[in-house]
C-alpha cells in the first residue's frame, strides 16, 4: 500500500513538475519575442482556454490513429524524460542505464514528429515531417556524443551516479562543447527555435498545419515540456544534479532545470529559424568532430586522473 | 458570470488572426498588422488553428468562392474581420472579437456547419468512392487509384535524376505573408518547386504603396516568415515610419545589419538578401522594374517549397499584381 501511495505521489510530482518547465518554456519563450511579462506568463492558460474551445478538424483520409496518437504522445516522452531525472537522490524510474534511456526516449521523438507530419495527409505536413528527418540527422549525432562525455567521467550510465561525480566541478564548466551540443539537440527534438523548421512558419507551420483544437493544445504543450524536460535533464548530466548550499537536493534540481529552461527558452524565442538544407554540413563537419575531440578530452583527462 | 465566462474570457483574449490580404489590400494588411502588434494578438500561419479571418482589402468577385473555402478550413468558434480600408481595421476586429465571445451565435454557426454535408471537417464517407473503383477496368488502375477522391502522385525525374512522386501543389491566391490574389500553380518534386505556374488577379483599384513602404514591408514579411519576430517587428516600424506613423522608433540601420548578418549565417537565401540589398540601396526600383509572370515562374523554379515563400515575399514590391482594366503594365 504504501509503495503504491508513494508511486502515485511520485508520479503526479513528475506530472505537475512536466507542466511547470512547460510553462516556464512557454512565458520565456514570449517574452523573448517581445511580448510583456504579463503577457507572457499568462500565454499558456489563454492558449489552453482558445484550444480547448476550439473543435477538433480532420483533413480527408487523415491516418487519424498515428496522427492524433502522436501529436498526444509528445507529451507522455517528455514526462518519462522527467521521471529519469534524480530528484535529489531518488528518481521515478531509477535505473543503471538513465543515459541511455534518456537517448531512447528523444529517439522516439524523430517518430512522433514525423507521424505528425504524415498522418494528415498534407502537402506541408509531410513537407515539415521529412524536414524534421533531415534536421534530426544533423543533430542527433552530436547530441549522442556529448551524452557520451558525462557518462565516460563519471564512468556510469546512471545519472544519479553522474550527477554524485560531479562534485564541486559542474561538467558543464569543463565539457563547455558537449553541454552546447546536448542543447542543440533539445531545441532539436523540441522543434523550437532556431530548429523550429519542420513547424516552421515558410511552410504554413509544416507538422502543426493542420492540427486545431486539443489536438494542436497538446503538441504545444508536448514541444515546450520537451524543452523543460531536456533541461531537466541536462542538470544532473551537466549542472551537478541537486549540489548546492541550504536548500535540500531536490529543490536544487528544480531550479536548474527551471532556470536552464527559461534560458535556453529565451535564446530559442530570439533565433530565426535555420534553413535545413544548410544544417547538415556545419553539424557534421565541424561540430560533430568538436564534440568527438570533447569527449577525447574527457576520456583523457580520466585515464591521466587514474 | 462565472467560471464559464472567465473562460470564454481568457479563450477569447488574444484571438489568433490569419491575415489573408486581397488584390490592392496591401495598405489594409499594413494597417492590420500594425493594430495586431498593439494589441498583441497573434498572426496565424495556419487557416486550421486561426479564430479569426481577417480579408484587408474588398473582396474581389473572382476570389469570392476561394474565400468561402478558406472560410470552411477555420475549425470554428470563428469570426470574420474585412476591413475595407485601413481605419476599419480596429473596429472590425473588435468586432471580431465580440462575436468570438457570443458563445450563442457561436453554437448556432457550428450546429450549422453539422448539417452541411461536405464540410471540411467532418470526416466524409468515402466508401462510395472505393466502390466506384471496382467498375473501371483495371489497365489504368494506378492512375486512377483516388483514395478520398485526392488521385494519387504521378512519378517523374527530379533535377538530381531520383524519380520523386509529383504533387500539384497551389501557393496562394489567398495566403497569409503573401501578395494579394498571386496566385502560383506549382509542381512539386519532394519539396521542391518544379515549375510554378503563375496567375495574376485582376482588381479595380491599383496599390498605391510608396516604394521605400514596399520596400521595407518586403523585409518585414521575409523576417517574419523566416520566425524572426523581434525584428520583423522591428522592420514593421520602420516601413510604418515611411508610411508618416512615427510612433514606433524604428532604426534602419540596426535592421539592416542585422539582414546581412541572417544572410552570412545562410538564414536568408542568397538571392533573398541579394535583392532585399538592392532595393533598400535603391539601385532596384520598384516603380522601374518589374517582374513579369514568365520571369517570376523561371525565377521560382528549382527552389524548395521555403524558398519559394521567401523570394516572392523579398520580390513583392516587384511584382505588379494589379492589372486593372484602364492601365496597362509593360
Amino acid at each position: 500500500m504504501a509503495d503504491v501511495l508513494a508511486a502515485l505521489a511520485g508520479s503526479s510530482g513528475v506530472l505537475l513538475a512536466t507542466l511547470l518547465l512547460a510553462w516556464t518554456a512557454s512565458a520565456s519563450y514570449v517574452v523573448a519575442t517581445g511580448r510583456p511579462g504579463g503577457d507572457a506568463l499568462l500565454h499558456a492558460p489563454r492558449e489552453t482556454a482558445r484550444l480547448l474551445r476550439q473543435r477538433r478538424r480532420t483533413t480527408l483520409s487523415a491516418d487519424r490513429l498515428l496522427w492524433r496518437g502522436s501529436g498526444w504522445s509528445l507529451l507522455l516522452v517528455a514526462a518519462l524524460l522527467v521521471a529519469l531525472v534524480p530528484w535529489g537522490g531518488s528518481a521515478l524510474l531509477p535505473g543503471s542505464l538513465g543515459v541511455v534511456w534518456a537517448n531512447t526516449l528523444d529517439i522516439v521523438v524523430w517518430a512522433l514528429v514525423w507521424l505528425l507530419g504524415w498522418g494528415a495527409n498534407s502537402v506541408v505536413g509531410l513537407v515539415g515531417g521529412y524536414r524534421f528527418l533531415a534536421l534530426a540527422l544533423a543533430y542527433e549525432l552530436p547530441l549522442m556524443f556529448a551524452l557520451v562525455a558525462p557518462a565516460l567521467a563519471a564512468g556510469s550510465l546512471d545519472l544519479a551516479v553522474v550527477a554524485d561525480a560531479q562534485g564541486t566541478l559542474w561538467y558543464a564548466v569543463w565539457m563547455p562543447v558537449a553541454f552546447a551540443a546536448y542543447l542543440l539537440g533539445v531545441l532539436g527534438f523540441a522543434v523550437l527555435g532556431p530548429l523550429a523548421a519542420p513547424a516552421g512558419p515558410e511552410t504554413g507551420s509544416g507538422v502543426l498545419a493542420e492540427l486545431s483544437g486539443p489536438d494542436l493544445l497538446v503538441v504545444d504543450a508536448g514541444r515546450y515540456a520537451l524543452l523543460g524536460a531536456g533541461a531537466a535533464v541536462a542538470v544532473p548530466l551537466f549542472l551537478g544534479g541537486g549540489a548546492g548550499p541550504w536548500l535540500p537536493g531536490a529543490a536544487w534540481v528544480l531550479l536548474k532545470a527551471l532556470l536552464l529552461t527559461a534560458a535556453l527558452a529565451w535564446v530559442a524565442g530570439r533565433l530565426p529559424v535555420l534553413r535545413v538544407h544548410r544544417l547538415m554540413e556545419p553539424l557534421w563537419t565541424v561540430w560533430l568532430p568538436l564534440v568527438v575531440v570533447q569527449d577525447l578530452v574527457v576520456a583523457v583527462v580520466v585515464v591521466a586522473g587514474r | 458570470m462565472g467560471l464559464r465566462d472567465l473562460a470564454v474570457r481568457a479563450a477569447t483574449a488574444r484571438p489568433r488572426v490569419l491575415v489573408v490580404e486581397m488584390p490592392g489590400g496591401a495598405l489594409v494588411r499594413m494597417a492590420a498588422e500594425r493594430e495586431l502588434d498593439r494589441r498583441g494578438w497573434p498572426v496565424g500561419t495556419a487557416p486550421g488553428s486561426a479564430d479569426v479571418l481577417l480579408l484587408a482589402g474588398p473582396v474581389p468577385e473572382s476570389l469570392a468562392e476561394a474565400v468561402g473555402l478558406l472560410w470552411d478550413q477555420l475549425p470554428g468558434p470563428r469570426a470574420r474581420a474585412c476591413p475595407a480600408s485601413p481605419d476599419d481595421v480596429a473596429r472590425e476586429l473588435d468586432s471580431a472579437q465580440a462575436s468570438l465571445r457570443d458563445d450563442p451565435q457561436q453554437r448556432a454557426d457550428a450546429r450549422e456547419r453539422d448539417r452541411e454535408p461536405a464540410s471540411s471537417w467532418v470526416e466524409d464517407d468515402m466508401d462510395h468512392g472505393d466502390m466506384d473503383h471496382g467498375d473501371h477496368d483495371m489497365d489504368h488502375g494506378d492512375m486512377e487509384m483516388a483514395p478520398g477522391g485526392i488521385p494519387l502522385a504521378e512519378g517523374d525525374d527530379d533535377r538530381d535524376g531520383l524519380e520523386m512522386d509529383v504533387l500539384v501543389h497551389p501557393l496562394g491566391p489567398l495566403l497569409d505573408r503573401w501578395p494579394g490574389g498571386l496566385e502560383l500553380r506549382t509542381r512539386l518534386h519532394g519539396d521542391v518547386v518544379a515549375e510554378a505556374e503563375v496567375h495574376r488577379p485582376a482588381a479595380e483599384a491599383a496599390d498605391d504603396v510608396p516604394a521605400p513602404v514596399a520596400t521595407w514591408d518586403a523585409v518585414a514579411t521575409v523576417l517574419a516568415l523566416v520566425g524572426d519576430e523581434v525584428w520583423a517587428r522591428r522592420a514593421r516600424g520602420v516601413r510604418d515610419q515611411h508610411l508618416g506613423l512615427g510612433y514606433a522608433a524604428g532604426d534602419e540601420r540596426s535592421v539592416r545589419a542585422h539582414l546581412s548578418r541572417l544572410a552570412r549565417a545562410h538564414v536568408l537565401p542568397h538571392s533573398v538578401a541579394d535583392v532585399l540589398g538592392r532595393l533598400l540601396d535603391g539601385r532596384l526600383d520598384p516603380a522601374a522594374h518589374r517582374l513579369d509572370d514568365a520571369a517570376l515562374s523561371s525565377l521560382l523554379a528549382g527552389h524548395d517549397l521555403g524558398d519559394v515563400r521567401l523570394l516572392v515575399a523579398a520580390h513583392a514590391p516587384l511584382l505588379p499584381l494589379v492589372r486593372s482594366a484602364g492601365v496597362g503594365h509593360g
